[in-house]
C-alpha cells in the first residue's frame, strides 16, 4: 500500500525560518536553517494538539521503506488558518517541505504540502485554500 | 597630526570623572520599559550599583548594561516561539529623568525602538474599584521573552540536566500557570462579585480566582494552576497563586519550586479594550530575583474559543520510531524516583 514514490530529500538550505510559532522547544527538534524535502504517502494522520502531526511512507534512494515524522501547528491554530480535520488524509500522496530535524532525524516540520493533482496548502493563514502552485 | 591641549584633556578627565557616578546614580531603580520590536513588548528594566558598577536585569534576567555619559548601551537575550536564543542590542540616552533609543537584533538586523520610564511597582493603595474583565481576550504581547535568569545554583543543575522532551506539553499535560497563562491562544474570562473565572483554551485549563476574602487551604494537594485568591486594588485585579506543582516557566527548562509564588496585576487599558498582566514569580529557591512577565491581550468578542483536542500518541510514535521510547521511559522513571 505504500507509495513506490522516489524519495527526494534536498537541502535548499539557509531559508528564512523566522515564522515558526512552535511554543514547544521547536529549536531543539528542528533546524532553523537545513530545509528539506520528501514525497511519500501519508499513513497515519493526527489533527490533534499540540501540533498536528502526520507519518508518512517514503521510498528512499535503496528501494527501502522509511517513515517520517513530519508535523506543523497546533489543531486549534490550523483551524483558524482553515484547515479541517481532512485536510490530509491516510492515503494521499504528497510531497511536504519543511524545516528538517536535528541530527539527521527522518523528521520535518511542515511548511508547505504539494497533492499529486498540484494543489498546495500551507500552515499559514489563508493557507488552506486547495491552489495549484 | 592634530594636537590636543594637555589641559582640556585634563578638564574632560575630571568632568568625566565627576559626572559618572552621577549618571549611574540616576538611572539606578527599576524602569517601565517599553520596546518596539514588532510590537509592543512591555517590560521591566532594573539597575543597580554593585561596588561601583552598574548591573542591569530585564524581567528579573541579568543583561549586558553600560553607561558613558547620558550614552546607554544594553543588550538583552530574549527568544523566538520556538525557543530560538535570540539578542537585541538597545542603544540610547538618558534625559530628564527617562531613557529613550533604538534597538537593532543581532540575527536579522531587524530593528525597533525602545523607551523606559521610572517605575514605583505595580502596588497601589487605592480603594478597591472593580472593573468588568469578562469577554473574550486574544494575547497579542508576550512581553520581552526574556531567558536567561538570575540562577541559583539549584536551578543551574536542574537547567543542565533538562531535556526537551521533559516538556509536559508534549504529551498533553499542562505545563503550569506560568506558561499556561502566556499562551498565544484566546482566554475567555466570566466575572461575578466573589469570583473571576479564567478560562483558557490552552489545555482546557479553568483557573478560578476567589475575591470572596478567603485565605489559601492547607489541605490541598498542589496542582498545575494552583490557588489563587483575589482582591482589587483600584481598578487593577491583585491575583496570589500558591501551591503550584513543581514544573517548568519556560522552554529550555528552568525550573518552578513548589514553594513558588506568583503575583499578577492585571488591569484594563485603551478604554477597556487592551488587558495588561505583569506576572511576578517569587521563587527564592531557584531565582535570586523575581521573574517578571508583562503580557497583554486584546478584546476579540467575534474569537470563537475552539476544543483543545490533544492526543499525547504521536509523541510516543515518534519516539517510537526515532528508537528512544526505552531510554524515554527510563528518564522518566529516574525523575519518578526523584519525586
Amino acid at each position: 500500500m505504500f507509495s513506490k514514490l522516489l524519495s527526494c530529500l534536498v537541502l535548499i538550505g539557509l531559508l528564512h525560518a523566522s515564522g515558526a510559532q512552535a511554543h514547544h522547544s521547536f529549536a531543539a527538534e528542528f533546524s532553523y536553517d537545513e530545509f528539506g524535502t520528501i514525497e511519500g504517502e501519508v499513513i497515519e494522520v493526527l489533527f490533534v494538539n499540540p501540533h498536528a502531526r502526520f507519518f508518512v511512507a517514503v521510498i528512499n534512494e535503496a528501494g527501502e521503506e522509511e517513515i517520517w515524522d513530519t508535523q506543523t501547528s497546533s489543531s486549534v491554530g490550523l483551524t483558524r488558518f482553515g484547515w479541517v480535520k481532512d485536510s490530509l488524509q491516510v492515503g494521499d500522496k504528497v510531497e511536504m517541505e519543511g524545516n528538517l530535524g536535528r541530527n539527521n532525524t527522518r523528521k520535518l516540520w511542515i511548511r508547505k504540502v504539494t497533492f499529486e493533482d498540484g494543489r498546495v496548502i500551507t500552515p499559514t493563514p489563508g493557507g488552506a485554500a486547495s491552489e495549484k502552485d | 597630526m592634530k594636537r590636543i591641549n594637555p589641559l582640556l584633556q585634563f578638564t574632560t578627565l575630571i568632568a568625566f570623572l565627576l559626572l559618572a557616578p552621577v549618571a549611574g546614580a540616576q538611572i539606578t531603580g527599576q524602569w517601565f520599559l517599553t520596546i518596539d520590536h514588532g510590537g509592543e513588548r512591555l517590560g521591566i528594566l532594573t539597575v543597580e550599583e554593585n561596588q561601583g558598577s552598574l548591573e542591569g536585569f530585564i524581567d528579573g534576567g541579568p543583561i549586558d548594561l553600560s553607561l558613558q555619559g547620558s550614552t546607554i548601551e544594553m543588550t538583552a537575550d530574549y527568544r523566538d516561539g520556538g525557543g530560538r536564543l535570540l539578542s537585541r542590542h538597545l542603544t540610547g540616552s538618558v534625559a530628564n529623568g527617562m531613557m529613550s533609543g533604538t534597538l537593532v537584533a543581532v540575527h536579522d538586523n531587524s530593528s525597533g525602538t525602545w523607551r523606559a520610564e521610572p517605575w514605583r511597582g505595580p502596588s497601589s493603595s487605592a480603594p478597591p474599584a472593580p472593573v468588568d474583565l469578562t469577554g473574550i481576550w486574544s494575547r497579542i504581547s508576550a512581553g520581552t521573552e526574556k531567558v536567561h535568569l538570575d540562577y541559583t545554583a539549584a536551578a543551574d543543575a536542574r537547567i543542565a540536566d533538562y531535556h526537551y522532551l521533559d516538556d509536559p506539553a508534549l504529551r498533553c499535560i499542562s505545563p503550569g500557570l506560568v506558561r499556561v497563562s502566556g499562551w498565544p491562544y484566546p482566554v475567555e474570562i466570566v466575572q461575578n462579585d466573589t469570583q473571576v473565572t479564567i478560562l483558557y483554551e490552552s489545555f482546557h485549563e479553568v483557573r478560578r480566582i476567589f475575591t470572596d476574602g478567603r485565605d489559601f487551604p492547607d489541605d490541598l494537594p498542589a496542582t498545575a494552576m494552583g490557588y489563587s485568591i483575589g482582591h482589587w486594588e483600584g481598578s487593577t485585579l491583585v491575583v496570589e497563586t500558591r501551591q503550584l506543582k513543581p514544573g517548568y516557566v519556560d522552554l529550555a527548562g528552568q525550573p518552578l519550586s513548589e514553594n513558588a509564588l506568583v503575583t499578577e496585576h492585571m488591569s484594563l487599558a485603551d478604554n477597556g479594550n487592551i488587558l495588561r498582566s505583569l506576572l511576578t514569580l517569587h521563587d527564592p529557591e531557584f531565582y535570586a530575583r523575581p521573574i517578571t512577565r508583562y503580557r497583554q491581550w486584546r478584546r476579540t468578542p467575534d474569537t470563537a474559543i475552539l476544543e483543545y483536542d490533544c492526543d499525547p500518541y504521536p509523541f510516543f510514535r515518534g519516539l517510537e520510531l526515532e528508537g528512544t521510547l526505552d531510554e524515554y521511559w527510563q528518564r522518566m522513571r529516574q525523575a519518578a524516583t526523584r519525586r
